[in-house]
């Protein structure tokens, strides 16, 4: 039998539980939209956040490409082949940014190195975890637009500029230059294994002095209070807790890579909110004990409820031979 | 004359609730007759320089960004005949093989591109979790036992219904080296189950 057959028959049998659910929110597996939040009765006077969320997390050390070319390679092509080599590594480095050096002085200065303690000076300078050096010749014999360009790579440590590995080159014949992408793909593929490890990532821990919290970080729920320690990468993250009758707080923490943190989030209660909520709960009571139990809303609600319920169950199950609620293919698991 | 009993009793806030909550319901009833399969998320595979007829099997690893993060396990499967197998290595990892018939199957040329297939998946689960990064897929080409071309991407997490990612895959060579084991049509299997005549005795 369907889920969602499954769910509707429930929802014909108890319409009351559903009645606060949107249609189709609760359906297994679907691709339902985002639920919104609990409906809060009193939704106390929040106070301007802090600070303002921030936009990105801070980013670990990168891998630098230091490229350069001689005077014979087009300064165009130079700046091709520097990009695809940054763009063809980035899926090798784990939440790593892979940049090139652009800045001419510190370029200049490693094209002159004569020593790999120098290059690695340059790396190291750039807060660098690892570099890569490209450098791009032509050898003229004729002419040098019929030269054929010779890139060599080459992935160095920072500091002392050590060699990781052989020199790793790639010709592009003239007229192939279209092709650079293509002609370093396989290349690049092999800098891979020597790129750094993922940066270490760090768990956070939020704790609140009040139970059933819904706690969001950076704008995405991360559920209600109590919460199990949060794995995630390092950086800034801000952390809203909020529930109906407490102020809101929101807090901003700095996560480094490896740590363990802590962050307390001590939601202080509304007056004014608790006293609408208190009010409130006293009228639906009073609403509740007057009249005989037939004139109850919830039972002429769940009375209609399952009329209509059962109306559509017949309909589902008439129809439902034909139905298909998970899309063909492969399925792929979650990531937990 | 008695007036309708219900009516002196009840009030328009609690009236207003029973009409709303019955309406509600049974629109969430109306909409579960009508749940159409949300399309799957196309992951197609492109190589410039390996043939289709020079691969024999393709494994798509799908790799959580952290170390701490694993694929839920989940049994093995087979589908599409037994020309598609999945299962969730040691190490966490979503692993897809794909035998030689379903990328004959569903492989082809354009002229653009030596190799094109495309394989459907979804994810069972499509909620966000902010803490998951999304994973890579790492696909690789297999000729015999050997691993001819290679190539990665990051896809998006959880996989979106109807959403398309395309992973270009390049034979691995060294420099100078077309690799021919790329290009060669005729493929040449290399010795898995021993040569012939080795288990006489």
């Amino acid at each position: 039998m369907r889920p969602s057959l499954l769910v509707c028959l429930a929802l014909a049998l108890f319409p009351l539980g559903a009645a606060a659910q949107p249609p189709g929110a609760t359906v297994p597996g679907a691709q339902a939209p985002p639920q919104p939040p609990p409906a809060q009765p009193a939704q106390p006077a929040q106070p301007p956040p802090s600070q303002p969320p921030p936009a990105e997390s801070r980013q670990p050390p990168p891998v630098l490409v230091v490229a350069w070319s001689d005077a014979q390679v087009p300064p165009e092509l130079g700046v091709v082949i520097r990009d695809v080599v940054v763009e063809q590594l980035t899926p090798f480095v784990r939440r790593r940014p892979v940049v090139a050096l652009t800045d001419p002085s510190a370029l200049a200065t490693v094209a002159t190195c004569t020593e790999a303690l120098c290059i690695g000076a340059q790396i190291a300078n750039a807060g660098a975890v690892t570099g890569v050096l490209v450098s791009s010749t032509r050898t003229v014999v004729r002419a040098p637009a019929r030269a054929p360009t010779v890139i060599t790579l080459q992935v160095v440590d920072p500091v002392s500029g050590a060699e990781r590995h052989p020199p790793l080159t790639v010709t592009i014949e003239p007229g192939e230059e279209a092709r650079t992408a293509e002609l370093l793909a396989p290349v690049t593929a092999q800098l891979g294994q020597y790129m750094p490890a993922p940066p270490p990532r760090a768990s956070l821990l939020i704790a609140t002095n009040v139970d059933e919290a819904e706690v969001t970080i950076n704008g995405h729920p991360a559920g209600q209070s109590p919460i199990a320690p949060i794995v995630l990468p390092p950086g800034r993250y801000v952390v809203r807790g909020e529930r109906a009758g407490f102020m809101v707080q929101q807090r901003t923490i700095d996560v480094e890579g490896g740590q363990a943190a802590r962050l307390d989030l001590d939601l202080e209660p509304d007056a004014e909110a608790l006293a609408l909520l208190t009010a409130q709960e006293e009228e639906a009571r009073d609403g509740g004990d007057q009249g005989p139990w037939y004139t109850r809303w919830y039972v002429l609600a769940g009375g209609g409820a399952v009329v209509a319920g059962a109306i559509v169950a017949v309909i589902i199950i008439a129809t439902s031979s034909g139905g298909e609620s998970t899309p063909s293919g492969i399925p792929v698991p979650p990531i937990e | 004359m008695k007036s309708f009993p219900f009516r002196g009793h009840l009030r328009s806030a609690s009236y207003g609730r029973a009409l709303s909550t019955a309406l509600v319901t049974a629109l969430a009833l109306s909409a579960c007759g009508s749940d159409p399969a949300p399309p799957a998320f196309t992951f197609q595979i492109n190589s410039r320089d390996v043939v289709l007829t020079a691969v024999d099997r393709i494994e798509i690893v799908l790799e959580p960004q952290s170390l701490d993060q694993n694929f839920t396990t989940v049994p093995d499967r087979s589908l599409y005949g037994g020309n598609v197998f999945t299962r969730v290595s040691a190490a966490g990892e979503f692993v897809i093989n794909v035998e030689r018939p379903y990328i004959a199957e569903h492989g082809h040329t354009a002229p653009d591109a030596a190799f094109i297939m495309e394989l459907p998946l979804y994810s069972t689960d499509a909620t966000d979790d902010p803490v998951v990064a999304v994973p890579q897929a790492r696909t690789t080409f297999i000729r015999g036992a050997e691993r001819i071309a290679v190539g990665s991407r990051f896809l998006e997490w959880p996989l979106p219904a109807g959403g398309r990612a395309v992973a270009t895959v390049s034979c691995i060579r060294t420099p100078m080296n077309f690799g021919p084991q790329c290009t060669n049509n005729d493929p040449v299997r290399l010795p898995d189950a021993g040569p012939s005549g080795a288990d006489g005795g």
